[in-house]
């Protein structure tokens, strides 16, 4: 059988067992060692099953994904995202929208201790809807929100998709980290923006608040000392150099452990408990990983990406005509598949072409992630909007998809004004 | 009959460029086209570690293996990848292809030992005047391999471990003080903006074996394996290497020449404090042959005379 | 016979001790650091041990996850489906789970046979390198157990075993991924 057929088969099996919901990275995992065997032989395909899944998870800098969840784990049970929630609300709370606008601002401040999206999401959630909830927001606004905020989790680092991706391209993830730092301001400024927006629309849906005085502003201030300290001890000692990703990551984690139990908020039983929170995020990104690897292994041994770039390189379109093709992809298939199972699906097929075209293989992994965070919040299937649904179960689903297509259109904007500045995302990795 | 030939250098390498070119355009000539080859570069099949058992099991038809990063698999090859052992690595490809095709079978299974080649000797590249070894004492080393790992830690340095595209900005920042590397690689990554100071004295080569799947040799037909048995020879090993070699040879009288690098001429007496402080890796290493069942001295012995006919031994 | 009960009880033992296993690897790699920072001396193998407890890690905690189902898994189509469907669709979807992990425990078997044969070790101290990846096989054949476990129960006793989740309670429950 000629090897493109096999590939495309590969597809369609994929696909359909990923329909019937056989889980992800199992069903690429399968897929994979099959079309390999079809192509070589049974033995090489074991073969393969007996080496890459073992050198998956014995990878030293992917070691990285689960300290930096671990982190994240930490910092929410030690109620930094709380502190943050509370600063922002004696900064912003009494303008037009403040709860909003704190909120939004707090998801910003969590995201920079926090790798995952969801969990950025989920622990916003429990702080600040029923904060906006007392202050009279309307559900759909405030969980719109905190779904689209949630997704900040990714593009501010540390990130653990952004740690996929540059162990699925070989970039520095060091330079990767960096180069999220201004379009993750850009988005919260456009939150803003979006929010003020709203309230201008809709004046009665989003009530001013208490103004705070100036000592209760610096009062607040002081309570996140902890989360800045540890942006910058884990950023900034990347930027600078002094750390390793991988380091500052067993040194974010180790110090947020330590911030939590001087506090007494972390105790031998709830350390435990976070481990284990930690442990099963891992699993379950490390499965999809071991999956996408044997199925990588699979379609290249097909030689079809290679076939796959000629031919994407050679349409007239132009190489932004191309790019945009590619963001459509990424768009649609953000609306069916979950965020991390596309990452690592189509970035490695995909970004051959794109440094084949010349862009920029930094700036495109940022543009990657702007994508995949739409895509968790696009219906029907928005990873974020499920996780709030889950924390709040009686918002309906309908009412939060609603609540976030304002962000959802502030996110093309972003994605826009990235794609034509494109120093935004290139300046500060320059630097370093 | 199309062969999958797999390793883990990008592309554009120096050594796929020519070497690989060249060996395998001349195969398939050889052949009349019968053999032909599928290139998967850049760890395309499987991660550099896992090259020997992606041959050995069939997923590559050809690998080219570096034996030095499955520390304690095969020890009789690891005499190659310690610090001062071939002088010129061109003309010592070929002795060492010689030597190590007597022995290779006695530490790799499933797989046909084609050749083995070196690169041209890198050597410490740092940010400050190294002469002694024992300057080495609290400095950091991103080593590059584990043999030159373990040679740091024997002068009292610390290694640390970052990927080829991270070393300039782990040196830059004060992460790592120096470099062990091959100098033409050493400014393909921009490194040499950083450490200035290199010294002029061939240290070390990482070394790679080009395997051939047992079965898939064969099947081959007898004039098949006759074509790939000319193309594994030590001739074929100087050959393959000989464009690298250049490359990174033109890297190192880069520095020599150029006036923002000091080339550091050591004197005897330097050098021979160098040798010296390698010697307890040579008998580590004598100690896991002899405990593997090999006879090191006889070993060492045959690779050295064969490198001193060819004029390649380092001393 | 063993109750669901009590395997979730030994699914969860199993995992606590991955989780402990995370635990060290953060620590080794921050004093790991921290010596190389102050005292310029790296801890010998540092990099390669933190390598192998998180491959212990990660493949002892794949038994507890497919035991509680808690796989990433897309129910797009799932959710619009009667039981009785959802059903064949879940027991479907659980075979191909536990052929995969039954196959990738019966290689790796193999491979730490390869591995212990090959006397490899790690570069600095020499340690034998398959008593890890011995220990990491044991999480797989664990992994098996309680796949086949399920398998069995979701055919005879479905309303037995923890209930079956969905991409959103999952999300609720902990926190996963991006
Ligand atoms: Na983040
Ligand atoms: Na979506």
């Amino acid at each position: 059988m000629d090897n493109n057929v096999i590939a495309l088969l590969g597809f369609v099996g994929l696909f359909g067992m990923i329909a019937l919901r056989v889980p992800v990275g199992i069903a690429m995992g399968i897929v994979g060692v099959i079309g390999f065997a079809a192509v070589t032989s049974l033995d090489a395909a074991l073969g393969v099953l007996a080496t890459s899944p073992l050198r998956t998870v014995t990878n030293y800098n992917l070691s990285l994904i689960p300290m930096f969840i671990l982190m994240g784990v930490f910092a929410s049970a030690t109620g930094m995202s709380r502190e943050l929630f509370r600063a922002g609300q004696a900064w912003l709370g009494g303008f037009r929208g403040g709860a909003a606008m704190s909120t939004m601002a707090a998801c910003g401040g969590f995201a920079a201790i926090c790798g995952s999206s969801v969990a950025t999401a989920a622990t916003m959630t429990r702080v600040a809807l029923p904060e906006m909830r007392r202050a009279g927001y309307a559900d759909s606004l405030s969980t719109g929100l905190i779904a689209s905020g949630g997704t900040l989790g990714i593009l501010i680092p540390p990130s653990v998709v952004l740690v996929l991706y540059g162990f699925l391209t070989d970039q520095d993830i060091g330079k990767l980290f960096v180069a999220g730092v201004i379009p993750g301001l850009l988005s919260i400024l456009l939150a803003f923006v979006t929010i003020r927006v709203l309230g201008m629309l809709r004046p009665d849906a989003m009530p001013a608040g208490e103004r705070s005085s100036w000592r209760e502003k610096f009062a607040a201030l002081r309570g996140i000392w902890a989360v800045m300290l540890l942006f910058i001890a884990i950023v900034g000692g990347i930027y600078m150099g002094v750390v390793t990703p991988v380091e500052a990551a067993a040194l974010g984690a180790f110090c947020t452990f330590l911030i939590g139990v001087l506090r007494r908020r972390l105790t031998l039983r709830s350390t435990m408990t976070c481990l284990l929170d930690a442990l099963r995020t891992s699993v379950a990104i490390f499965t999809i990983l071991i999956g996408a690897l044997l199925f990588g292994y699979f379609l290249t041994v097909t030689q079809s990406p290679q076939l796959l770039t000629a031919w994407l390189t050679s349409l007239p379109v132009g190489e932004y005509g191309v790019l945009l093709l590619i963001l459509a992809l990424f768009l649609v298939l953000g609306c069916v598949l979950d965020p991390m199972a596309m990452i690592i699906l189509m970035v490695p097929i995909l970004y051959p072409v794109i440094t084949s075209l010349g862009f920029d293989p930094i700036w495109f992994g940022i543009i990657v992630v702007v994508a995949v965070e739409l895509g968790m919040i696009t219906p029907p299937i928005g990873i974020n909007v499920f996780v709030i649904r889950s924390v709040a179960p009686d918002v309906p689903l309908g009412r939060i998809f609603k609540g976030v297509m304002p962000f959802v259109a502030a996110d093309l904007v972003r994605l826009a004004l990235l794609i034509l500045f494109p120093a935004l995302v290139l300046y500060l990795p320059g630097q370093m | 009959q199309t062969l999958r030939f797999a390793h883990w250098l990008p592309e554009q390498h120096a050594l796929p460029s020519t070497g690989f070119k060249e060996w395998t355009e001349s195969i398939t000539e050889a052949s009349g086209g019968a053999i032909d080859f599928q290139m998967f570069p850049a760890q395309q099949l499987g991660s550099a570690e896992d090259h020997f058992d992606m041959v050995a099991n069939g997923i590559a038809d050809i690998a080219w293996v570096n034996p030095g990063y499955s520390a304690g698999r095969f020890p009789i090859s690891d005499l190659l990848q310690l610090p001062f052992v071939v002088s010129d690595t061109l003309n010592g490809a070929a002795a060492a292809t010689k030597w190590y095709q007597q022995h290779a079978d006695q530490e790799m299974d499933g797989v046909v030992m084609c050749l083995i080649h070196g690169h041209y000797p890198g050597t410490l590249h740092a940010k400050e005047e190294i002469r002694h070894p024992d300057q080495i004492s609290g400095m950091t080393i991103r080593p590059a391999n584990s043999s030159i790992a373990n040679f740091v830690s024997e002068l009292g340095g610390a290694s640390v471990q970052v990927a080829a595209p991270e070393t300039r900005e782990a040196l830059s920042r004060g992460v790592a003080d120096a470099i062990t590397f091959p100098s033409g690689s050493t400014i393909l990554f921009g490194i040499d903006e950083i450490t200035t100071y290199h010294i002029e004295f061939p240290m070390y080569s990482s070394w790679q074996a080009l395997l051939i799947n047992q079965n898939a040799y064969q099947q081959m037909s007898a004039e098949q394996q006759d074509v790939i048995d000319d193309h594994c020879t030590g001739e074929w090993a100087t050959r393959i290497t000989r464009g690298w070699e250049e490359m990174e040879r033109e890297g190192h009288e880069q520095f020599r020449d150029s006036p923002d690098h000091t080339m550091i001429e050591l004197s005897d007496e330097e050098m021979t404090a160098w040798r010296d402080a390698a010697e307890p890796l040579r008998e580590a290493w004598a100690e896991r042959v002899r405990s593997a069942g090999h006879d090191p001295d006889s070993l060492r012995q045959d690779l050295e005379e064969r490198l001193s006919e060819v004029d390649a031994l380092a001393d | 016979m063993a109750t669901p009960s009590m395997i979730t009880t030994a699914a969860t033992v199993i995992e606590r001790i991955a989780s402990l296993s995370l635990a060290v690897i953060t620590l080794l790699i921050f004093v790991a650091s921290l010596s190389r920072y102050l005292f310029a001396t790296s801890i010998p193998d540092a990099h390669a041990i933190a390598s192998l407890l998180l491959g212990i890690a990660i493949l002892w905690g794949l038994g507890s996850t497919t035991w509680r189902n808690d796989h990433i898994a897309v129910d797009l189509v799932w959710q619009l489906c009667p039981p009785a469907l959802r059903r064949l669709m879940d027991i479907f979807a659980h075979l191909l789970v536990t052929a995969f992990i039954v196959v990738l425990a019966w290689v790796l078997f193999g491979r730490v046979i390869t591995i212990l044969h090959a006397g490899q070790t790690t570069s600095d101290l020499q340690l034998p390198l398959w008593p890890f990846y011995g220990v990491a096989w044991l999480g797989v054949s664990a992994a098996t157990l309680l796949a086949l476990a399920r398998l069995v129960l979701l055919i005879w006793r479905p309303e037995s075993l923890p209930a079956s989740t969905s991409i959103v309670d999952d999300a609720a429950k902990e926190p996963r991924d991006g």
